[in-house]
């Protein structure tokens, strides 16, 4: 059982006139190695680094509706079989139900997990489609917001006492 | 020279396109924008149901109806069928059964159905995360990772043949998230091994998609997600795995496995197909940025495609294509052929070009003059015929012109034809039979000449087919057709009752069949003793045949100007292609015979975009067509169509069924008749009928479809019922009727009968009463007596005498007065009573003494029949002695019930002569009105009456 020590959660949105990232490191969760299984949440109001503070109320009041759905989560299993007792990168895929903007869709995750002397870190690297999650982007806005949002995850698990 | 560079590099650049299959989107909504198809199945008539993000669908080759059983739009996630029964689950997690036009749930999951199986030990039901359910009519099995299933997300599920078992043996093969998992049944246990990366590191990955099986392979194929497809042979404990390196398409999602190693691969990357020369995933995938999630193949032959988008179909088992481009047309093109390296050649006008799949066309050779023919021999020589340019031939590039036979020399040739070291030429002279020797140069030596003078009827041979016995057919113009056995000619044409005069082409298909195109005769089939002739009412789209092939599966593709049609021997039905299939193929060649078989058995036919590529079916199409009688509707409302019997009243029976076919939907024909209604089969468009006002009858209402419109190979639906006689036009309620009525006839002419004899009686009797009462009164002594004591109450008494007289007179007149009466009052009767009391008291004075006890009540309510009283007091005067010494005394008592009349019995020593009818009488009276009886006694010498009072 490992639970999220430390975390970074960041996206960026390549819209032709604009481009956007934030982060945040309020992210949760745990892993059960046991039963190969996983949960991870994280605020989506804790978002930060926008370019403007009116960008980043239109994010949370416009787009992400984070007053109805502030959470993003991401539930599921490992496929691979993980042994963290040794060193080493192991690259694994995670299955599971991926729930942003209160619309959960079934993902297939890539994601790399490194152990080195005994620190789990683990890394990845997934798109979100806004139309998937039915996050509309006003018309006004199209070419400063991208419709494919690249999300970026570091995160150190500890054993959980 | 410069426009024929222009036109040599525009091919050149179209040309590097591969060869293709047909695809066509099949708009599910209204307005065609996208709809996700999750999962398809074929039922049992044919129909494709679809299930979707949007709900359940259904598709005939025409139209797509959205079907009432799921008119919420739920998504659907998985569909199977089984027979008439539809299997239909959701991504809400739970199952439908669907039957006609019923539907019932049958289970409910907490995660997402994914897959559903009918097993002949009931349905297995797989989900997103909660194992796998068996539901049989006894309850519902869980199969999860507790009792040995590898994992509970289960992608996938098969029925697979144990392979290398003596008997037959099955098992339950599941594609789960962690690997697979094969359970076997043993001694009623389930007994599961688990197949993954750990124990089999060659199935590269453990989330299995999809596995398949197909009846009789040994094989099954295993499509996971990131690692491609696996070959997985199960044996009875073991199991053997062959993996294919390279794939990039992605996760595999369906597939569908042909015979001759043929398959066709659905991936999250497009579609992607496996041709008999070998796979290639590194070749563009159909339907590249769409997710396919599922493919069928259709009776027909076409591929279904189910994707992230919506349906489409490919017509590549059957029908591919090489593309040149909108800006250039082949309809010119002039002659084809194809080499034995896999080369085809092809010429247009004065140029001569060879392309391979894959690769560009490449200018070989301009002619001096037009190129009409061409011919490849098998030692890679290409023969070339001109318009007035003789014979060249042409080998590793050089040409030279054939100039030793005279009848060729600056000829225009129409056709070359070869078989071994025989080549054939015909020109405007007639045909030229060359020796050809395997040498490998373009010597040749001229063996024989056929024409008019030799006696084929003709010079002007269209088209020469040497076929596998070694005979030639000629195809001639004016002349029919005819044959050289190699020793005399056989000819077909007006004088032996063979129609055509003009035979365009001749072939020999697989089963030794000849086939003869003509111009506007239609198609002709030679079995060897009689011809056959196929015309537009057969299918063919045209009666004018430009070229012929026969293909390897046994086909024949006949091409007219506007399409192509092909004989498709199992089916006995013609597959057209036109512009109709909505692939963009309008014109062919106008060029006879324009038309090549390659090596690999694909016929080429030029048409206006490119080379069509028919090719030898991998399995025989169905062709026919099928017909489903979708609602049975009483006054135009649905009735449930296992109900077979209608109340007299439920006469307004209407129809309405649907013919299915995927490939020529528009060239279904229906017919129709109602058996039992007096009415042959009536030809239709319309899909459906009503009967308004159906008399009560036995009927079986029967629908077809076929192709074309004589019916040949015709579906049938039909449906049997009854409608019932009413009541009144029932036998045997008539006959109950007529019996009941003759009964009750019967009964009441016994009845008046009996009544008119009760009257008649009564009213004898009555009559009779009425005859002695008056009888006794006129009875001399009764008048002689009477008028006796009325002389001596006229000199004793004058008042009396008159009384008297008053009195007597009543008497007779009441007597009179009650003869139509048949009961009187009590009081009535004692009223007349006393009247000759009095008489009769005038006369005996003291001697006769009547004592009467009865009250007012019974003297007013009873009755008593008219003079019964007077009767019995008349009988006692008249049979007891009368006198001072010995009076009479009658004593009259009457009670609610009877009325008595006694007196002492001191009988006359001489008595009146009696009738004795007076007792008689009142008895009879008494029997004709009540079952009550009168009784008499005597005894203690007193004589006692008893009547009843009514």
């Amino acid at each position: 059982m490992f639970k999220v020590e430390s975390a970074q959660v960041s996206f960026f949105s390549k819209a032709p006139k604009e481009l956007i990232e934030a982060s945040s490191t309020d992210l949760r969760g745990v892993l059960d190695l046991a039963k190969g299984s996983f949960a991870f949440t994280v605020d989506i109001a804790t978002f930060q680094g926008f370019n403007s503070p009116l960008q980043r109320q239109h994010f949370n009041e416009n787009y992400m509706e984070s007053a109805v759905h502030p959470l993003a989560q991401y539930t599921g299993k490992i496929i691979e079989s993980l042994d963290l007792s040794r060193d080493g990168v192991f690259p694994i895929r995670t299955k599971g139900k991926f729930t942003v903007h209160g619309v959960s869709i079934e993902r297939i995750v890539p994601c790399t997990v490194t152990v080195k002397r005994g620190k789990v870190s683990l890394h990845a690297e997934f798109i979100v489609l806004l139309l998937d999650h039915r996050i509309k982007i006003p018309r006004v806005v199209y070419d400063k917001l991208a419709p494919e949002i690249a999300v970026t995850v570091n995160a150190t698990l500890v054993p959980r006492s | 020279m410069r426009c024929l560079l222009f036109l040599a590099l525009l091919l050149s650049f179209s040309f590097a396109k591969a060869q293709r299959p047909f695809l066509r989107d099949i708009p599910l909504t209204e307005s065609g924008a996208p709809v996700r198809v999750n999962d398809m199945v074929f039922d049992a008539t044919g129909s494709l149901w679809l299930g979707t993000a949007q709900g359940l669908l259904r598709y005939n080759g025409r139209t797509v109806t959205e079907e009432p059983a799921n008119s919420a739009r739920r998504p659907v996630s998985a569909l199977a069928a089984q027979g008439n029964v539809i299997f239909v689950g959701f991504e809400e997690g739970h199952v439908l059964v669907l039957y006609g036009n019923k539907a019932r749930r049958l289970f409910s999951a907490a995660s997402r159905i994914t897959c559903l199986l009918p097993a002949p030990f009931g349905l297995l039901v797989g989900t997103a995360g909660d194992g796998i359910a068996l539901i049989r009519s006894e309850g519902i099995y869980r199969l999860t990772t507790e009792s040995g299933l590898s994992d509970d997300y289960v992608n996938g599920l098969a029925l697979a043949s144990v392979s290398s078992a003596p008997e037959p043996e099955t098992r339950l093969v599941a594609a789960t998230d962690r690997g697979i998992t094969v359970i076997r049944a043993e001694a009623g246990r389930l007994r599961s091994t688990i197949i993954n990366t750990r124990n089999t590191p060659a199935l590269g990955d453990d989330i299995v998609r999809v596995v398949r099986w197909q009846p009789g392979d040994p094989a099954g194929f295993v499509g996971t997600q990131a690692a491609g497809f696996r070959l997985l042979k199960i044996g009875k404990e073991d199991w053997t795995l062959t993996s294919f390196p390279s794939w990039a398409g992605g996760q595999i999602n369906d597939a569908v496995l042909l015979p001759g190693y043929q398959r066709f691969i659905a991936a999250e990357g497009g579609l992607f197909y496996q041709r008999r020369t070998g796979m290639n995933s590194n070749d563009d995938p159909v339907f590249a940025g769409r997710s396919v999630h599922r493919i069928l193949r259709s009776a027909t032959g076409n591929v279904l495609v189910a994707t992230s988008e919506g349906l489409s179909f490919l017509t590549a088992e059957y029908l591919e294509h090489i593309d040149v481009g909108p800006s250039y047309n082949l309809r010119n093109l002039s002659a084809l052929a194809a080499d034995r390296t896999g080369t085809r050649w092809f010429a247009q006008d004065k140029a001569l070009f060879s392309f391979d799949t894959g690769t560009r066309a490449r200018l070989r050779y301009t002619a001096p003059e037009s190129i009409t023919s061409l011919y490849a021999d098998i030692h890679d020589r290409i023969w070339i015929g001109t318009l007035g340019g003789g014979l060249l031939c042409m080998k590793d590039g050089q040409v030279h012109t054939v100039a030793n036979v005279e009848n060729l020399r600056g000829g225009h040739i129409l056709h070359i034809a070869g078989r071994g070291d025989t080549l054939w030429v015909s020109s405007l002279n007639g045909v030229e039979e060359l020796y050809i020797p395997s040498a490998g140069t373009c010597a040749q030596r001229a063996l024989r000449h056929h024409g008019r003078a030799s006696g084929v009827g003709s010079d002007y041979i269209y088209q020469l087919y040497p076929d596998r016995r070694g005979h030639l057919w000629m195809a001639t113009d004016g002349a029919g057709l005819a044959m050289w056995d190699g020793s005399r000619y056989h000819r077909w044409d007006s004088s032996s009752g063979f129609a055509p005069r003009v035979v365009y082409s001749v072939v020999e298909d697989e089963l030794g069949n000849i086939w003869a195109g003509t111009l506007e005769n239609g198609l002709l089939r030679w079995d060897g003793k009689t011809w056959k002739t196929f015309r537009r009412e057969h299918g063919l789209q045209s009666n004018t045949i430009l070229s012929l092939a026969a293909l390897r599966d046994g086909s024949v593709v006949a091409v007219n100007e506007g399409g192509a049609d092909q004989w498709l021997p199992e089916s006995s039905e013609f597959r057209q292609y036109s512009r109709r299939m909505g692939l963009h193929i309008d014109s062919f060649s106008t060029v006879l015979n324009a038309m090549v078989m390659d090596t690999a058995g694909d016929v080429l036919v030029p048409y206006e975009h490119g080379f069509l590529i028919i090719k030898p079916a991998a399995q025989p199409p169905d062709f026919g067509p099928r017909i489903a009688l979708r609602t049975v509707e009483l006054f135009f409302k649905p009735v449930d169509t296992t109900r077979h019997r209608f109340a007299p009243d439920e006469n307004g029976i209407g129809f309405r069924w649907e013919g299915v076919h995927f490939a020529s939907p528009e060239r279904l024909h229906y017919r129709y008749r109602l058996r039992g209604y007096g009415q042959g089969w009536i030809e239709t468009g319309d899909e459906s009928v009503t009967f308004p006002r159906l008399p009560a009858g036995r009927y079986a209402f029967e629908v077809e479809a076929a192709l074309g419109p004589d019916f040949r190979r015709a579906a049938r639906a039909s449906y049997a019922f009854q409608i019932a006689a009413p009541l009144w036009k029932r036998w045997w309620f008539w006959g109950t009727v007529a019996v009941a009525l003759a009964g009750i006839g019967y009964a009441l002419l016994r009845r008046r009968d009996h009544a008119r004899q009760r009257l008649a009686t009564l009213q004898q009797a009555r009559l009779r009463a009425e005859y002695e009462g008056l009888k006794s009164q006129v009875n001399p002594h009764f008048l002689f007596n009477s008028l006796n004591t009325l002389m001596s109450l006229i000199e004793e008494d004058p008042t009396a005498a008159a009384r008297y007289t008053g009195q007597l007179a009543d008497l007779y007149r009441d007597t009179l007065a009650f003869r139509s009466r048949d009961v009187v009052a009590l009081g009535e009767e004692w009223a007349v009573l006393q009247k000759y009391l009095y008489i009769q008291q005038s006369r005996f004075g003291e001697a006769l003494r009547v004592e009467t006890n009865f009250t007012d009540d019974v003297l007013r309510d009873r009755r008593i029949i008219p003079l019964a009283l007077q009767l019995l007091v008349e009988n006692a005067i008249k049979h007891n002695e009368v006198s001072r010494a010995h009076p009479l005394t009658i004593s009259i008592t009457a009670t609610a019930e009877t009325v008595t009349v006694r007196n002492i019995l001191r009988l006359k020593a001489s008595p009146e002569r009696s009738t004795g009818t007076g007792l008689d009488n009142i008895r009879n009276r008494y029997a004709l009105l009540t079952p009550k009886t009168i009784s008499t006694s005597r005894n203690d010498g007193k004589f006692t009456v008893v009547l009843p009072l009514l």
